[in-house]
């Protein structure tokens, strides 16, 4: 799975691209790639409980729910969320909580060691890899998933272990991990969207601290 | 093999950071455009030789473009201010952003890579690696690998560093992923998929996504598209009612 250093560099990256001017201090930014970085800690809970890394935190409910609540809340006109953090705050949530979902949970499922998104309802690991390509031999192949009438696996390449069956996403915290190796940046492409989320983060928080006509001071 | 369609996404992923509320719709033409140009050398590549990923992923061109619209701009009576204003040399300086890390990086630090200083200096660089930590070594990284030549011999020209040009003069041999020049690489593409003529009937593939981790950023960009053009739409309705 791509590291956690990757999901907060494409959390920065979706911080700079959702908040307004205003609204990106580093508290805002520090906020959002908390999000996107907080599906990573059900690593921790797999120390207690094999199996749970992936699974626990990795799931469409908690982002469904969260979500359920925070629209539930701010419909309401003495919404509490408003109240204490007003409209910029209420901003500050959903861009949080598209943090978790893109950069927290999309980013492993969307790779060959992969998710448990409907644990605790469906336990298997689920994982999308696959291409969409036009070929003059072949015509459209679609392989992220396969469905067929004639029944057999929607994703024939994700593996079929699930959380209660003992399937593991290995990772470095857990001491059956030989060599406990801990792996920051595992491709390329995983280089590019750290270093272009660290230089975003930058220079928003720079533009940020510059004197303009609404902010005379210079103050976030 | 990142696609057109991933190139622009991430385009706008970044666009939309820098803009802020300046990202509007002429913005996601103007950078879509910018970051689709790069790849257009495969057309060049049916004239020369081998020139996708060579022709426009210099960084030679958004350099030269990059100094006209500075040198443009410095002037009192500047053609693109006086044409687009403050917000067009803003949005000129962005999309030459999305075109260097969107359009070319996507690329170097992706498979086959790209090739920066062609034609004056033919060599393809792939950026790719791995930066880690092992309870032996330490931290580590596979980003630059530096031997010396004896070690060189071996190793150096079998991670592809055959062609890095520097082995045999006694120095240290750095490998940052040369691929070697366009003699020895083609990036195949559905344009040109091989070297020289094609056969008839040869397979030509025109990717959209083709690793898992594609489909992620392509999220990320498209999410990003549409909850600011909403907003930026929704300020010019508000400024028309007025």
């Amino acid at each position: 799975m791509p590291s956690t250093l990757v999901a907060a560099g494409l959390a920065a990256l979706l911080a700079a691209a959702l908040l307004d001017e205003r609204q990106f201090t580093g508290r805002a930014l520090a906020v959002v790639v908390a999000a996107g970085v907080a599906p990573d800690l059900d690593a921790l809970l797999d120390v207690a409980i094999e199996g749970l890394h992936n699974a626990a935190l990795h799931n469409v409910w908690v982002p469904l729910l969260v979500g359920v609540a925070v629209r539930w809340d701010t419909r309401r006109d003495d919404s509490w969320l408003r109240g204490r953090y007003g409209t910029d705050g209420v901003r500050l949530a959903w861009v949080a909580l598209a943090a978790y979902c893109v950069a927290g949970i999309a980013l492993d499922f969307f790779h060959v060691e992969s998710a448990a998104v409907l644990w605790p309802v469906h336990g298997r690991f689920l994982g999308v890899t696959g291409r969409l390509v036009y070929s003059t031999a072949d015509g459209v192949v679609f392989t992220l998933v396969e469905p067929s009438l004639a029944g057999g696996e929607l994703l024939p390449k994700a593996g079929s272990g699930t959380v209660a069956g003992g399937e593991h996403v290995p990772t470095f915290l857990n001491p059956d991990n030989p060599g406990r190796d801990l792996v920051f940046i595992d491709a390329g492409w995983q280089l590019l969207v750290v270093l272009s989320g660290v230089a975003m983060a930058g220079w928003k928080l720079r533009q940020n601290d510059e004197p303009t006509d609404d902010n005379p001071t210079g103050d976030g | 093999m990142p696609s057109t369609v991933l190139h622009v996404a991430f385009a706008l992923l970044l666009a939309a950071g820098l803009l802020g509320s300046a990202f509007d719709r002429r913005a996601v033409v103007v950078v879509a455009a910018a970051t689709t140009f790069p790849d257009l050398d495969v057309f060049v590549a049916l004239v020369v030789e081998s020139a996708h990923r060579a022709a426009f992923h210099t960084l030679l061109l958004p350099g030269a473009v990059a100094l006209a619209v500075w040198l443009d701009v410095r002037r009192e009576e500047s053609w693109l201010r006086g044409r687009y204003g403050d917000q067009g040399v803003r949005l000129a300086w962005v999309a030459l952003v999305c075109y260097v890390v969107a359009g070319i990086g996507l690329d170097a630090f992706t498979a086959l890579g790209a090739n920066p200083l062609y034609p004056f200096y033919d060599q393809f660089v792939e950026i790719d690696g791995t930066v880690g930590y092992a309870a032996g070594d330490g931290v580590y990284q596979t980003f630059v690998n530096v031997t010396t030549d004896s070690a060189a011999d071996g190793a150096g020209a079998g991670a592809g560093g055959s062609s890095g040009g520097d082995a045999g003069d006694g120095g240290p041999n750095i490998d940052v992923g040369q691929q070697g020049s366009t003699d020895d690489v083609h990036v195949a593409s559905g344009v040109d998929p091989q070297p020289g003529p094609e056969p008839r009937g040869v397979e030509r593939v025109f990717p959209v996504v083709y690793r898992g981790w594609h489909v992620t950023l392509i999220l990320a960009g498209a999410l990003a598209t549409w909850w600011r053009l909403r907003e930026s739409d929704g300020a010019g309705a508000h400024s028309d009612e007025r």
